[in-house]
């Protein structure tokens, strides 16, 4: 079955999104604000619609509950960057809720594809 | 179209600059959004769009200026709590440093005023336009609620070290400044500079200008729950019994400081007495309906009728077969009527007719 990707998220769920997909991203190398926005929306091909801003203070949180590390780069333009880098507690984290979203997802799928009752009238009082 | 006087650097620096005043940004996260900006523009800029329309879809993207408030807020708690401070320091210092400077510098007008023409009409003349102009200045204080609190806001959030160091700056003075003052004037308070003048007119202007200072308090406070600007339909329109109670004592003191005029006669004096009260009646009418007018006007009267009585028979009884207490009471009954029902008549003619 294909399920397409929620262009228009919630402010809430985006919230909470952001942060497994913010640790998968750091997963693989250091990387910074902006690269984190363009490597989201490369992957959802363009179709993922966040106030760009509202993604530094979800990585303030991560940084404050010690999953991410934060750390101002110099680069070759003068211009200084904030780089952030998994830690281990938060690779501990990422494969906690790694297993937990695939489980929900399973669950998602299983419940979506139970057949729907053509009853019209599914309680019977008498 | 790009306007030719764009400077990507200032438009940027004023953007976030923007954010930082409502004041949940740290000096980091103001780099980190600064640095966001100039990464995003420069990207829109090689697709062939100028700097102007880079920097506009630029910021569109990056969220509008309350969302990043409101979403940095959660995260950046302590700011919030640290704002809380500076504004108590800050408030601390406006209510007792300004006001003493304020007090030592009336003094020394008073003090020179009374140098250059002791006790003659144009010192009486100069001082009563002076407390006129007192009591006008800090009403209209009231009008720039809104400039004054939003111009504190702004400070606070911009450098909240520098401002609450220069609030300390009229505390500072009010300590060393007023003892040297104090030395130069030989330690006069200002009821005494006041006395000096020996005018009765002088001395009402005064009480009248002293009894402004807490009737702006009580509007200030009255009027916090109020959205909007504050307007007198907002303080007298459905008040709270507390307001009541404290504005019936307001309007007593001024009501009372109308015995400073010493007037010959007994009628006239009570005539001046009752004057407050019409006025205060009056509003209450015309801000309220029938009944709570009613209610409301008993209320606030009722601590003047109560103090009137009391202080009235004690002070008649001191001066033996003179009564006064029956003028002030009938007069502040007399008052309170026809400032009620005229309140109630004009409201009723002005209110628009309904279909």
């Amino acid at each position: 079955m294909y399920i397409r990707f929620m262009v228009e998220l919630n402010k809430d769920f985006m919230a909470s999104a952001l942060t497994p997909l913010i640790l998968i991203i750091l997963r693989r190398q250091e990387s910074y604000g902006y690269q984190i926005i363009q490597d989201l929306k490369e992957k959802t091909g363009g179709e993922l619609n966040v106030a760009e801003g509202t993604l530094y203070p979800v990585l303030k949180k991560m940084e404050s509950k010690e999953w991410i590390a934060g750390e101002w780069k110099k680069m070759d333009s003068g211009r200084a960057r904030r780089y952030y880098v998994l830690t281990g507690k938060g690779r501990q984290e990422l494969e906690e809720q790694y297993s937990q979203l695939n489980f929900i997802n399973d669950l998602i799928n299983k419940l979506w594809n139970l057949p729907i009752s053509t009853s019209t009238r599914p309680f019977s009082l008498t | 179209m790009e306007s030719s006087n764009f400077n990507l650097d200032q438009a940027i620096l004023a953007y976030i600059g923007l954010i930082k005043t409502q004041g949940s940004l740290t000096g980091s996260d103001a780099d980190e959004l600064t640095v966001h900006l100039y990464d995003s523009t420069e990207t829109l800029v090689k697709t062939g769009l100028s700097e102007q329309e880079a920097f506009m879809i630029a910021c569109k993207r990056i969220g509008n200026v309350d969302l990043l408030a409101d979403e940095y807020g959660k995260v950046n708690m302590s700011l919030k709590h640290n704002k809380i401070w500076a504004y108590l320091l800050i408030g601390f210092n406006m209510f007792y440093g300004i006001p003493s400077v304020v007090l030592a510098l009336i003094s020394l007008f008073y003090w020179v005023i009374f140098r250059y023409f002791q006790t003659s009409t144009v010192a009486v003349l100069i001082i009563v336009a002076f407390h006129i102009l007192f009591i006008t200045g800090i009403f209209r204080l009231l009008k720039f609620k809104r400039q004054i609190s939003s111009f504190i806001e702004n400070k606070v959030a911009e450098s909240p070290i520098s401002w609450i160091a220069l609030s300390f700056l009229p505390t500072a003075i009010s300590m060393f400044g007023i003892r040297a003052l104090n030395k130069m004037i030989s330690g006069q308070s200002v009821k005494y500079l006041v006395q000096l003048f020996e005018s009765n007119l002088v001395e009402f202007s005064f009480y009248l200008a002293a009894m402004s200072i807490p009737m702006v308090a009580l509007s200030l406070i009255f009027s916090i729950n109020r959205t909007g600007e504050f307007k007198v339909k907002s303080l007298f329109d459905k008040p709270s019994i507390l307001f009541l109670l404290m504005f019936g004592f307001v309007v007593e003191l001024l009501s009372a400081s109308t015995r400073m005029l010493q007037a010959h006669n007994i009628v006239l004096q009570a005539v001046l007495f009752g004057l407050f009260y019409f006025a205060a009646s009056f509003l209450l009418a015309y801000y309220n309906r029938t009944s709570s007018a009613a209610r409301a006007i008993l209320i606030f009267t009722s601590i003047g009728f109560f103090l009137e009585l009391t202080v009235g028979i004690m002070a008649d009884m001191e001066r033996v077969n003179r009564f006064y207490t029956p003028f002030f009471v009938t007069a502040l009954l007399a008052n309170v009527s026809i400032g009620y029902l005229l309140g109630l008549w004009i409201f009723n003619r002005s209110k628009p007719t309904q279909c």
